[in-house]
């Protein structure tokens, strides 16, 4: 069943990228031209505020991609904008 | 070629240095990373699109022999003085606002073209007339992935926390900036906020969260600190990060914003007779004259900037005390597009030679060059509000340009009457007569006229 096999996908799929952002958190950031120092606070905050707006944008992705695969799976075909 | 003369305030950036060289601007740029990083820069056009938008001063490559045995710089970029450089406390909230705004813009414009700003120092915003400019060609560098914001918390000091000021506490940040010339820290800024002004994602985040972290920070061993180099910020979320603080910015209104302007414009005909006298004689100054630059010192609104720019000055570099009144003028230097730069300033305590070595940022008369100069509704001011004697205040005045027109209304004015009204009379100097002296002791008087049935008098003066 396609249907079931994306669902599974679009599920799986966070944990697969968790991963690899885990991967180039701990990669080091070479700040060889800096002249100015950016600050403690400034870095920590920063790391927050990043992964805050980089879990929304996934979590939009992601609960876009899982509207689209409940939809086809489950929901009218007629109302699927690309059978309009 | 005049010999270069190094700029005393450029010294923080090993990359290159800033000289002055007659009506020219050089920017050395040194061999190894910094050369190598601008020839990136040049060579994907970052320069020229950057140019062409308005964001930043255009330049042109120079070989200047001399400037480069003395320093060994690989490269010299040479651009057109600005006629002032004026410094964020000088600014209103109007202005530093529009240079927010440019820097996150230039920002984001570069990084969509692979590059990233290496600081955030709003003494990089300069203004043409009353539109910001970007003067740091070497603040350019290529952006590299998962880079950190280097000029994050300098961006917070020295932009966003000033208008917060002005928003959030109704207070402007000039006098504590002008002390405190990296900005106003998060840590400063923090405890000063009302509790409700906390609940913004803009002011929870970036002033009460970085400033909480900041202090926590302190005192921990270099090793732990260290480790944060290897944080990271994906470019979606530093790219949102810059667009956060831009709609935030772009939120803050000017409380006497541009239809506020049009309104005072139409309302203020009382004593319109005296006015357009006043706009006359100024007028007939300013074409007699044709001064490159005018400085309007109390030029309120700038009513008689705008008649000076009409008679024929070629720039008017006004100074206020009120922020109202400055926001209004640089909302009418907007929409009128007038060569016309509104500046904070209290005429009796105007900006020091200050920072490294007392000379990282010019007082005023050091940086001001002007061909003529108004000063009206301005002498009570100084010499009754501020006690300084009428003689000081003349010389102070006519000390700033070789011409110009000074108004001294006398005691049988409203203004003056209202200024001595809680306060005994010691001014026994202060009137036409002793004025007029004094403004002849130190040049020829060219004309006078009394305006209309009131105490006031209009003086032209030349000393050239």
């Amino acid at each position: 069943m396609a249907g079931y096999r994306d669902l599974m996908r679009v599920l799986l799929k966070p944990l697969a990228v968790g991963g690899g952002a885990a991967l180039i958190l701990s990669a080091s950031y070479d700040s060889a031209f800096a002249y100015l120092d950016p600050g403690t606070g400034s870095i920590i905050l920063q790391s927050l505020i990043a992964g805050i707006i980089g879990s929304m944008a996934f979590a939009r992705m992601y609960w876009t991609r899982l509207k689209d695969v409940l939809r086809r799976t489950f929901g009218n075909r007629n109302s699927d904008p690309k059978n309009q | 070629m005049n010999a270069p003369l190094r700029d005393p305030g450029s010294f923080r950036d090993p990359s290159g240095a800033v000289y002055r060289s007659g009506d020219r601007i050089l920017r050395t740029v040194m061999p190894g990373n910094a050369s190598e990083v601008y020839r990136a820069a040049r060579e994907s056009g970052l320069f020229k699109d950057l140019a062409e938008r308005g964001y930043l001063l255009p330049f042109e490559e120079m070989e200047v022999p001399a400037l480069q045995s003395m320093t060994g710089a690989a490269h010299v970029l040479a651009s057109a003085r600005l006629p002032f450089i004026s410094y964020p406390y000088e600014w209103s909230f109007a202005l530093h606002r529009k240079a927010a705004l440019l820097h996150l813009d230039l920002h984001l414009a570069a990084l969509e073209r692979g590059f990233d700003l290496s600081d955030a120092s709003a003494y990089n915003v300069q203004f043409q007339g009353s539109s910001p400019i970007f003067i740091d060609h070497l603040s350019l560098r290529p952006y590299r992935d998962g880079a950190v914001w280097t000029g994050h918390r300098q961006f917070c000091m020295q932009f966003l926390n000033p208008l917060l000021c002005h928003t959030l506490l109704k207070i402007a940040p000039n006098t504590l900036f002008r002390g405190s010339l990296e900005g106003i820290e998060p840590e400063v800024l923090a405890p000063l906020l009302p509790f409700r002004s906390k609940l913004s994602w803009t002011v929870l985040t970036h002033v009460v969260m970085q400033a909480a972290l900041q202090r926590r920070a302190s005192g921990r061993r270099a090793a732990t600190i260290g480790r944060l180099r290897s944080v990271s910020v994906s470019k979606v979320a530093f790219v949102g990060m810059l667009q956060g603080l831009r709609r935030a910015i772009i939120a803050m209104k000017v409380l006497s914003g541009a239809t506020v302007w049009s309104d005072y414009a139409q309302s203020n005909s009382y004593g319109a007779a005296e006015a357009d006298a006043k706009r006359r004689f100024v007028s007939e100054m300013v074409a007699k004259v044709r001064p490159r630059m005018l400085v309007d010192l109390g030029c309120n609104t700038g009513d008689y900037s705008d008649a000076a720019l009409e008679a024929g000055a070629g720039r008017v570099i006004g100074f206020d005390f009120d922020h109202g009144a400055l926001n209004l003028a640089a909302a009418r230097a907007e929409a009128k597009k007038l060569d016309f730069l509104p500046l904070w300033l209290d005429a009796a305590n105007p900006s020091p030679n200050q920072g490294w070595g007392q000379s990282e940022r010019l007082g005023l008369s050091e940086r001001l060059n002007a061909d003529a100069i108004i000063a009206l509704a301005l002498v009570h001011h100084l010499a009754i509000s501020r006690n300084i004697p009428l003689d000081a205040v003349v010389d102070w005045i006519v000390g700033l340009a070789p011409m110009g027109v000074i108004e001294c209304p006398d005691k049988s004015d409203p203004m003056v009457q209202q200024l001595l009204a809680l306060r005994e009379d010691i001014f026994a100097d202060y009137d036409h007569e002793h004025f007029v002296a004094h403004v002849a002791r130190r040049a020829r008087i060219v004309r006078q006229e009394r305006l209309g049935q009131g105490g006031r008098l209009l003086v032209w003066f030349d000393r050239s």
